[in-house]
Parts: structure tokens; C-alpha cells; sequence
């Protein structure tokens, strides 16, 4: 037997004191990082002492395993080393940020801030970022509702699922029109429609005033946007707008046995109609419109809700 | 139209001007090859740029301005590629001057810097408030949701500036606990909000997360992102920090930090002074 050739007894209890400084190390990393303390160094001696009877490579990879644990733990205790004698606390920090926002909610699980909080923190932030700015729709016009709500994905991968192996058959487009529906504009043009037979019932059939029918005295764009929506209903030949004896316009819902035969007589026809924020303001005062036919359409902006306003002013 | 003529001969003048510098360093024989592959791109950029019709120039310049507007929309950087196969297609060798002028046209129009990102991120761009809009002038309405965040990403980047510039992702955690919120629970506010911390506002350039080699179990470092370096500064965040401190804390005071402030203002010679 080579001098230097070492016993299974021998190597295995070196094994294993190395497996117990890992241990130890790995148990005590709080303790190590302590910049107060001198715990890694001595750790670090320890490591030191055993690599020296170290012979065979099983060994010395355990050795720089613990030295790897050891390197990394130093970098943390560098870093957790202030020389400054003010030392941020980030608990500290957290506490009088929740403090200074006022009116925090308290539950079992601890304080936090509210929605309402955390609003008026990013408020009070937003001076201190460059950021670009965000488009807004003028006038509140042409706004799309809040984006549906996505199907949950587990659904989808089912489907996925059932598909394999299925051949891709191409779908027979049934209607050209149809696409057209899904369309926010489409659905409110059929809004506006629905709104307008109502109405037209409930005046014993007779025509309605166009002004009294398209103003939102609440909202110019929402105006501009309804006589828009009547545009499309004119265009396909759903109603038809007039003057009346007095010279005023008044619009009237075309009805069906009517409409075939319009549909193949009449061109299609349009006209456009102008109207300023001026003219707007007077129509409303003239016709002494307070409240809107076509009910006013809810912006997605939340900040638009006038209840929430009043919120934010108290 | 004397003013739209001024702006059509100025675009000229800017390409005439291009074109002498490119002719000069031609001629002093530029020795490095890297220098030499800028110019050659520049000198092709030139070439094509002549070979588009004032119309077409226009019309290309105006929808990369667009282009870059609607896109900075959702804060995720923009990338070259997409602007060359969205907008410029068949003309997107002549992208370094038809950038230029869209870089132009909206900082003079928008007062919006575009400016390119670094290292990883070359390549890509954001779009950056050039006008100041004061401490006590919000001179923007942003809407509830997007307000929130905004509070909820100045809490990190307070975080991990005052941290020393890096924060792990257990201390990160274990402190945002405190303001209620946990990565494995829906948020009431923020929803998702491991997913908005670490993906949405990494994905936006305001954090960047490094992962830590030869570390069990993984760790992870929370820094601030390229965007939150253009869009705000260290001393900004310093004076949010003293402001929550109820102006207990002076900036200076904060030695570390203040150091940091000087330093990253290029005032090197006033750090010392400061111990």
C-alpha cells in the first residue's frame, strides 16, 4: 500500500465532516451574514483545515462546494455591510408610506392600503416620472366599452385537446353581414334603433323630433356620436328623416313591409349634418332638453363617474 | 405655404448635410472597421432615402411618428425589427434618416424623446417625457388603474435604490408583505400581482430581475430597469422616500444614498465632501 493512498474509512469521515460544515453553513446563513459577527471566517478556517489530508477528487468537490457557499455568503455579508449611520429599513419604510396615505384597512392578516390609496399614492407620484403621455378620445367620443373578460384558459386548452387530430375544414361564411355585428359601432346603431321604435310607440306612432331624439345635453360628443349611429339607420334605409309643416326635422322608423320595397326603390342616399359645440349648447337651451333620449353611455374611465368624483373632492 | 417650404428645405439642408459628413470621413479613411460598417449603412441609408420621393418620405416619416405613438401606448419597448416590418417594409434601408426625422418631429411636436436602450435592449426604443412637468403641476389625468400602479412601482424602485441599488426577491417579498401584498395571492387592486412585478413592468423596462448563478435555491435581484433610469431619477425617488419620512429625513442625511444622488449626477468632486 502507497504512503499517500488513503483507507475507504479515512476518505468517508472526511466526507462527512464536510456534509456537517455544509450544514452548518447552510442552517446559519443569517448568523454569517451578520457583518457584526466573525462566523464565515472562522467557517472559512475550518474548510481550510480539512481540504489538507484532501486526496481524491469525491472530496474535493465537496470542498468547493463549501467554499461556493462560502464566497456567495460573503458577497451578502459585503452588501449587508452600511457604513452610513442611517440604515434604511425597508419594514420601517413600509410602515410610514401606509401611515402617510391615511385611512389603511386592518384585518387579521395585517394592515394594508386601500384601492383608494393606492390611487392617491400614484397620483402623488406621477410628477416624479418622465412618462410619455397616454391617448385620451376627445370629448369622451367613439370610446369602446371595457374589454370583455377573458375566457378562463383552461377552457381553451380543453378545446385544444379535442381538436388534435382533427382536420382544419374551412367554415362556409354564411353572411357577409353578419361580421359585422360584433362590431361595437354595429351594436350601438342597433341600440339607437331599439330606442327609437320604442319611443315611436310610446308618441302614438307619430314623428319624433330629431333634435329632441340626438341630443345629449349632458355631453357633446355623445351627441355628435348618436347622429353618427342615425346615419347608419338612414343609410340602410331604417328610418327616414324630414321636415315637418313647421320646417323642423323630425325622424320616423320605417317599418318593415315598408322597408323591403324602400330597399330595392331607394339609392342608397346620404347626407351629412353639421353641428358645432355653439350650435349644440343653443339647441339644448331652445328646446329645453335636460335629459337625454338615447341614454348617455358609460365611459370606461372610472374617473368619469361623477359619484367617484365626489369621492375624491371629500 | 412659406412655412411648409421652410420645413422641406430644412429636410434637404439635412440631408445635404448628411451626405458631407459621410464624403468627409470617407476621405480622412476611417481605420477602424466598425466605424467603416456605420458608414457604409449610413452611406446605403442616404442612397435609398435619395432614391424615395418627397411624397413618399413624408408619408413614411409620418407614419413612424404614429407608429411610435401608439405603440409606446402599453410602455413595452419598441423594437426596430417591428418598426421595419410594420412601417418602413420595402424602404427600411433608409431607416437611420427617416428615424431621425421621426425622433425629430416628435420631440419638437410631442416635446417626446425617443431614445435608443442599451446593452440586451439595443436595438429597442422608448418614449420619454421631454417637458417638466413640475413637482406640484400634474399636468396629466391618468386613469385609476394605471394611477395605482404607478404607486405600487415607485414603492420598488424606492425599495431597491434605497437598498443599495438591489434588493433579493425574498427581502423584496417579505417587505411587500407589509403593504399586503403576496405573490401567491390575488391582489384586490392589482390582481395578479407577482405576474405585474415580474413580467408587465419587466417586460416594460421599469425592473429588471437578475438571476443569481451557483445559488440553491435560486435567488433573484430586483433592480431598476432601463426605463425607470430615463424616466425618473435616483434623486427623485430620495425625495419621495424624505417626503414619506414627513420631511424628517433630509436627503443628505440618507449619507449612502446622497452619495449615490451626486455620483449619478456626474458630481463626483462633492462626494467627498459629503463624508
Amino acid at each position: 500500500m502507497e504512503p499517500d493512498k488513503q483507507t475507504p474509512e479515512e476518505r468517508r469521515r472526511i466526507r462527512e465532516y464536510y456534509r456537517n460544515l455544509i450544514e452548518n453553513i447552510q442552517n446559519n446563513q443569517e448568523d454569517l451574514i451578520n457583518p457584526e459577527s466573525d462566523a464565515l471566517n472562522e467557517r472559512l478556517q475550518e474548510a481550510e483545515e480539512l481540504f489538507k489530508p484532501v486526496k481524491t477528487t469525491r472530496e474535493a468537490v465537496l470542498d468547493s462546494q463549501a467554499m461556493n457557499l462560502i464566497a456567495n455568503l460573503g458577497r451578502k455579508k459585503a452588501q449587508a455591510l452600511h457604513t452610513e449611520f442611517v440604515k434604511f429599513q425597508p419594514v420601517e419604510f413600509a410602515e410610514k408610506l401606509i401611515t402617510s396615505l391615511g385611512d389603511p384597512i386592518t384585518s387579521s392578516q395585517g394592515t394594508r392600503i386601500s384601492s383608494a390609496g393606492w390611487q392617491k399614492l400614484g397620483v402623488s407620484v406621477q410628477p416624479f416620472f418622465s412618462r410619455s403621455p397616454a391617448f385620451h378620445f376627445m370629448c369622451g367620443s367613439f370610446e369602446r366599452g371595457a374589454r370583455p373578460q377573458k375566457e378562463p384558459r383552461q377552457i381553451k386548452r380543453k378545446e385544444k385537446d379535442n381538436t388534435v387530430g382533427k382536420e382544419t375544414v374551412p367554415r362556409q361564411l354564411q353572411s357577409f353581414g353578419e361580421e359585422e355585428k360584433n362590431e361595437a359601432t354595429t351594436e350601438e346603431v342597433d341600440r339607437v334603433h331599439r330606442i327609437l321604435l320604442e319611443q315611436y310607440a310610446e308618441y302614438e306612432e307619430r314623428p319624433l323630433c330629431y333634435f329632441e331624439f340626438v341630443i345629449n345635453p349632458h355631453s357633446f360628443g355623445q351627441t355628435i356620436e348618436n347622429i353618427f349611429h342615425v346615419s347608419f339607420l338612414v343609410r340602410d334605409g331604417h328610418v327616414s328623416i324630414y321636415l315637418d309643416d313647421d320646417g323642423l326635422p323630425v325622424i320616423e322608423p320605417v317599418m318593415e313591409q315598408e322597408e323591403g320595397r324602400s330597399k330595392e326603390n331607394l339609392k342608397r342616399k346620404q347626407t351629412g349634418v353639421s353641428l358645432t359645440p355653439q350650435e349644440w349648447a343653443e339647441i339644448v337651451k331652445v328646446f329645453n332638453i335636460e335629459e337625454p333620449t338615447i341614454p348617455t353611455r358609460t365611459s370606461i374611465y372610472a374617473t368619469e363617474d361623477p359619484s367617484k368624483k365626489r369621492d375624491k373632492k371629500a | 405655404m412659406p412655412g411648409g417650404q421652410y420645413l422641406i428645405q430644412l429636410d434637404l439642408l439635412f440631408d445635404i448635410w448628411l451626405i458631407l459628413i459621410i464624403r468627409a470621413k470617407d476621405r480622412d479613411g476611417t481605420t477602424s472597421s466598425q466605424a467603416a460598417g456605420a458608414s457604409q449603412t449610413m452611406n446605403q441609408a442616404v442612397k435609398a432615402a435619395a432614391s424615395m420621393d418627397r411624397g413618399e418620405m413624408e408619408r413614411k416619416t409620418n407614419d413612424l411618428v404614429q407608429y411610435l405613438l401608439i405603440m409606446d401606448q402599453k410602455k413595452i419597448p419598441i423594437k426596430k425589427q417591428d418598426i421595419n416590418k410594420h412601417v418602413l417594409k420595402d424602404v427600411s434601408k433608409a431607416f437611420p434618416i427617416i428615424f431621425e426625422k421621426a425622433t425629430e418631429r416628435l420631440s419638437k411636436i410631442f416635446g417626446v424623446e425617443v431614445v435608443e436602450l442599451q446593452d440586451k435592449l439595443k436595438g429597442s426604443y422608448i418614449l420619454v417625457n421631454k417637458l417638466d412637468v413640475g413637482e406640484h403641476n400634474p399636468a396629466e389625468i391618468w386613469p385609476d388603474e394605471e394611477n395605482a400602479k404607478t404607486g405600487l412601482l415607485m414603492v420598488l424602485l424606492s425599495l431597491i435604490f434605497m437598498n443599495g441599488n438591489v434588493m433579493e426577491d425574498t427581502q423584496m417579498w417579505h417587505t411587500l408583505k407589509k403593504f399586503g401584498i403576496e405573490q401567491d395571492h390575488h391582489h384586490e387592486v392589482f390582481g395578479d400581482v407577482k405576474k405585474l412585478i415580474t413580467q408587465e413592468f419587466v417586460r416594460q423596462g421599469y425592473i429588471e430581475i437578475v438571476r443569481q448563478t451557483n445559488t440553491d435555491p435560486p435567488v433573484n435581484e430586483f433592480k431598476w430597469g432601463q426605463r425607470a433610469k430615463h424616466e425618473t431619477t435616483k434623486r427623485k425617488v430620495l425625495t419621495f422616500v424624505c417626503q414619506i419620512y414627513n420631511n424628517d429625513m433630509e436627503p443628505r442625511q440618507w449619507t449612502l444614498q446622497w452619495q449615490d444622488v451626486l455620483r449619478s449626477e456626474g458630481r463626483q468632486d462633492d462626494v467627498e465632501q459629503v463624508i
